[in-house]
């Protein structure tokens, strides 16, 4: 892996929707950059005809059957929600919508 | 001060069944203590514990968990008490259903004495991550306890309660186990429902019992694990994990990784190893060396799947629906803002990692790969088991440090965990025991994995070693 | 030359009782955040669910399109931020569709061409968003609703296929009951890639996508517009630009929404929480099994009897109408039953703004009356004045008949009239019998006037010629 720049830690700051003051962005560029060289070491293991394994659950076809469940009331919908209008959780609006 | 939450389970059972003591006695000395040890162990402490403990007074003892005090970390949600996962996103945080583990726990009338220290959504190693701060170890405050479960394991070893729950990722139930000198199990991932488990890395996380010896903690096992149809990954497991307690373990196989033995452990640790690999060995236990394949790639490969997990895992977290809000008027800030200060550095370090691992071409060439790796090492364990019972080594490679030594190295968190990442990874059972003391009379542990959804085996041979050994783990015993 | 390569994505909600991934009702048309559970709003510690009836829905979709089926699936996690996602993620299928390669045919002026499928993956839908000042506001009724994603590939030419695409889409999904397909409601919803490519080109030009378009015939015309927008900037020797654009129905234009940034970044990974689905023989078959027939096939079912093309155009677009018809259209003339109901049953449900179900219509009445018209025992005119009843009220069809005084003749009644008027009319008699067809309509009149309008004209006709025949 090439070493992390500036603009590399910044595009996975705005994907992580984390701010990043400037003297952070120096030490997580070389963090990054000393946890990145570990994980660069799978590289090194030859196994390109291996299946992946997503979970070491080896359940297949666990479903419901097509039934309403047990739901919320609004009261309690609403009980965390920071910002609220009516029966609404509400939030900033984006730009351009 | 009495000292009821020392005796074993049965005995405190038999006393409340008796009435000779309520369990009113036992929340008081609950509180005492922790009030006493100043541990930091507890974020929040169960103001209704007393009230509780009254009601449960008024009642016959129907099942041995009666009126028993249980800590839990505070990553498992509860409705009645916060859950904040030792974070400032969730300091303030009331969860609107109980885990199903709770409901379990509740379901035997056992008293919720508080939410566990834990490092800040399970990542960490130390329990220096807590936005709530340190967790000390009750054997030595000068030392970290472990992480990620630093309370649960504190709260069982100063035995301000009798029974604890913890979550293990990647490690988090068994080092801190084998720091504070307490019994912890990871159970196979899929016997305990994570329903109600704040998620770090899905495809590892599991719940386990932490207590004070071997067979409480089988009984708590055996409570906890079964079938959930809200975790699709859940399998029923009707067994008895106790019923193997006792029996001879004569004609056990057990295998040790070289890798787990290598020079990267503590010469201390390793040699108490041997001194139980030879009592072992005069039992009739088959003992054998061998080589695993791959294992000292289970670090990296824990950092791309599980960080890449856990960085989508903590995208709820965005101050909408609950939890800390850093209110603006643009919403690009509103995101950025309230997570960067919502979350810690080590959170945040994770999430960046998880998040590259996954980014664009890299997901093919590290998540994929990482993918295949794990596949590769369940097969290796896959055959280790074909040939032997049960797999043995440290739970840690070194004994509770001092409080700070990860200040400038983020690899170093990783590698605390190098044992006990490779069995997280396979998915397979382990428990963490306490075989004796070092010289500065710190704890050490004993690392028994076993078979998928064989953790009977596991308890059979760590009761016989606990028996066998016969420590006196209390706090100031070994003075 | 410039020709259009259009790709159109349809999501259509799938019509389970429960959402996809969590055990709440599907039925975002009620009240604000009612059904929604912790799931739907990514508590911590919540997991997903599976909803097996939304897989069957939507591998019918796929069976019904022709597709492949991956037959061992699992789904995947989407990450990007938005407030109408609870989770940061989406959970969809990238990996493994649950149907590819499939066709939908459409009929075009060159006959029937074959409308390719890209892909058909299950996913969930968003929650819905209201924008209010500077604030927007949220309703998680919809956040976890199931969604079929159909994605065509890029070989629509123009509105007109698109159009046509899309009505053979629609009315697919309506009957085979998985969906309402309502664009106006949103349980459809649609969005259009249009590009222009050199016509012997293998490579496909930039696209645009025109996103929410409200209506079928809104799609033709935005693709239309935008074809012609694309063409005008590639002729001048400018670039098209990769856009989001909308259409604005007061204009009939796209206007632009945001340039498209460089390669959204969703970062894809296995959703873990959700374990493999294997699709075996017999769930495969059950759901091949359980699809009926199809508007298609209905068409050339309905043209083979003898319906006019216009009802059964009418019949095919009015779901509930045709499942009637369909469950009585054998007891009796079809074609009749066709008439009457595409007829002055559907306008009476249209000027009172009501479904079949709210009238009083009783299925023994309204095939009689059928008959009755088959066996011209009533004229239409009659027919006319019963049916309303029928509707409206309770009383069976023998008590309306009786109420309005209708007397059907039978041919005894009819006949003794018509010798009488024949008698009563010898010079008429002979001018038909001279060739003047006049004079056979001014004994009909006549006739008429006796049964004050009840003889059936077409019976009647030929009772006056056969007993004229005899008389020499």
């Amino acid at each position: 892996m090439e070493s992390l720049d500036k603009e590399k830690v910044l595009h996975v700051a705005e994907l992580a929707k984390l701010k990043l003051e400037d003297q952070e962005i120096d030490k997580y560029a070389h963090e990054l950059k000393d946890l990145m060289k570990e994980i660069d070491r799978i590289q090194e293991v030859k196994i390109e005809d291996e299946e992946i394994l997503i979970s070491p659950s080896e359940n297949t076809n666990v479903y419901n059957e097509d039934i309403v469940g047990n739901m919320l009331t609004r009261e309690e919908i609403l009980k965390n929600a920071n910002k609220k209008y009516g029966s609404y959780i509400a939030v900033t609006r984006a730009l351009h919508d | 001060m009495t000292n009821y939450l020392d005796l074993e389970l049965k005995e405190i059972h038999e006393l409340l069944v008796s009435k000779k003591i309520r369990p009113t006695d036992l929340v008081k000395e609950a509180f005492l203590k922790i009030e006493k040890n100043k541990l930091n162990d507890f974020i929040s402490l169960n103001e209704n514990a007393l009230k509780e403990a009254e009601a449960l007074g008024e009642v016959e003892a129907d099942n041995i968990f009666f009126g028993i005090p249980i800590a839990i970390k505070d990553n498992i949600v509860t409705k009645d008490l916060r859950t904040t996962c030792a974070s400032k996103m969730l300091e303030n945080f009331n969860s609107v259903y109980d885990a199903t583990v709770i409901e379990k726990v509740k379901e035997k009338h056992m008293i919720i004495i508080g939410k566990t220290n834990m490092d800040e959504f399970a990542m960490g190693s130390t329990g220096e991550t807590s936005f709530f701060g340190n967790t000390l170890n009750p054997r030595n405050k000068s030392r970290v306890p472990g992480g990620s479960s630093s309370g649960s394991a504190a709260a069982v070893a100063s035995r301000e309660v009798v029974l604890a729950l913890g979550s293990d990722t990647g490690g988090s139930v068994r080092q801190p186990s084998g720091f504070c000198g307490i019994v912890g199990l990871k159970p196979t991932y899929g016997s305990v429902s994570r329903h109600g488990l704040v998620a770090f890395a899905s495809s590892l996380d599991q719940i386990g019992p932490m207590t004070k010896n071997v067979y409480e903690n089988a009984l708590l096992f055996n409570l906890i694990a079964g079938k959930d149809e809200k975790d699709l990954n859940t399998v029923e497991n009707n067994k008895d994990f106790t019923s193997l307690i006792g029996k001879d373990i004569k004609g056990l196989k057990i295998a040790v990784p070289n890798y787990y033995m290598s020079d990267v452990i503590n010469a201390e640790i390793r040699n108490k190893i041997n001194e139980i690999l030879e009592i072992l060995k005069n039992k009739g236990c088959q003992v054998d060396f061998i080589d695993i394949p791959n294992l000292e790639y289970a670090i990296p490969l824990y950092q791309v799947i599980a960080l890449g997990e856990a960085s989508t895992n903590l995208a709820r977290f965005d101050g909408i629906k609950y939890g800390f809000l850093s209110d603006q008027e643009k919403l690009e800030d509103m995101y950025n803002l309230t997570r960067s200060i919502g979350f810690g550095a080590e959170v945040k370090r994770r999430i960046m990692v998880g998040s590259l691992v996954l980014s664009g071409e890299n997901a093919d060439k590290y998540y994929y790969k990482a993918l295949k790796l794990r596949h590769n090492m369940v097969s290796n364990f896959k055959k280790v088991f074909e040939k032997y019972d049960l797999i043995l080594g440290p739970t840690n490679t070194d004994v509770a440090y001092p409080f700070n030594r990860h200040l400038d190295n983020v690899l170093q968190s990783f590698y605390d965990d190098l044992l006990t990442i490779p069995v997280s990874m396979a998915g397979l059972p382990a428990l963490a025991l306490p075989i004796g003391f070092n010289h500065e009379s710190l704890p050490i542990g004993l690392q028994i994995i076993g078979n998928y959804f064989k953790e009977e085996v596991i308890y059979e041979l760590a009761s016989f070693i606990e028996k066998e050994l016969n420590l006196d783990l209390r706090i100031g015993s070994d003075k | 030359m410039l020709v259009p390569t259009i790709g159109i994505e349809v999501h259509a909600e799938l019509k389970s009782n429960s959402k996809v991934f969590s055990r709440s009702k599907n039925d975002f048309n009620d009240e604000v955040n009612t059904n929604v559970d912790e799931l739907d709003l990514a508590y911590p510690g919540t997991l997903p669910r599976l909803n097996k009836e939304v897989i069957s829905m939507a591998l019918k979709a796929c069976l019904a399109f022709h597709c492949k089926i991956n037959r061992h699936m699992h789904f995947d996690r989407k990450n990007y931020f938005y407030p109408d996602l609870p989770k940061g993620f989406q959970i969809t299928q990238k990996d493994t569709p649950i149907g590819y390669d499939g066709y939908i045919e459409i009929k075009t002026d060159d006959g029937i061409k074959k409308i390719g499928l890209e892909r058909i993956h299950i996913e969930e839908d968003t929650c819905k968003s209201i924008h209010s000042g500077k604030q927007t506001l949220l309703n998680y009724n919809r956040a976890g609703v199931p969604l079929i994603e159909i994605v065509s590939k890029p070989v629509i030419s123009n509105g007109k296929e698109a159009c046509a695409y899309l009505e053979a889409l629609r009315e697919t999904l309506l009957y085979l009951g998985v969906s309402d397909v309502k664009m106006e409601e949103g349980s459809m919803r649609c969005d259009a890639n249009v590009s222009l490519k050199e016509e012997n080109s293998e490579t496909l030009g930039t696209k645009t996508e025109i996103k929410n378009i409200g209506s079928i015939s809104k799609v033709a015309i935005s693709i239309n517009y935008e074809i012609e927008r694309q063409k005008k900037i590639l002729e001048s020797g400018l670039k098209v630009r990769e856009e989001t654009r909308r259409f604005d129905d007061k204009t009939e234009t796209t206007i632009l929404m945001r340039v498209k940034e460089t390669g959204n970044d969703y970062r894809y990974l296995p959703e873990p929480n959700i374990p493999f689905v294997n699709i075996d023989e017999k769930w495969y078959n059950d759901v091949l099994d359980s699809i009926g027939i199809l508007p298609n096939e209905m068409r050339e079912e309905y043209s083979t009897l003898g319906i006019s093309s216009n009802n059964i155009a009418t019949l095919i677009a009015n779901k509930e109408l045709n499942d009637y018809y369909r469950s009585i259209y054998k007891k009796t003339d079809p074609i009749i039953l066709a008439n009457l109901l595409t007829g002055d049953i559907l306008s009476h449900l249209n000027k009172n703004n009501i479904e079949l179900k709210d009238t009083h219509l009783k299925e023994k009445d309204i095939l009689k009356l059928t008959d009755l018209l088959s066996k011209k025992t009533i004229t239409s005119k009659q027919g006319k004045e019963i049916l309303p009843s029928l509707l409206e009220s309770d009383e069976n069809i023998d008590e309306v008949i009786d109420k309005l005084g209708i007397k059907s003749l039978d041919d005894g009644a009819l006949e003794k009239i018509v010798q009488d008027v024949v008698k009563a009319n010898s010079q008429s008699v002979n001018d038909y019998k001279a060739g003047k067809e006049k004079a056979l309509k001014f004994l009909v009149g006549q006739v008429m006037k006796e049964t004050k309008g009840a003889a059936n004209p077409e019976a009647l006709n030929r009772m006056l010629i056969e007993i004229i025949n005899k008389i020499n």
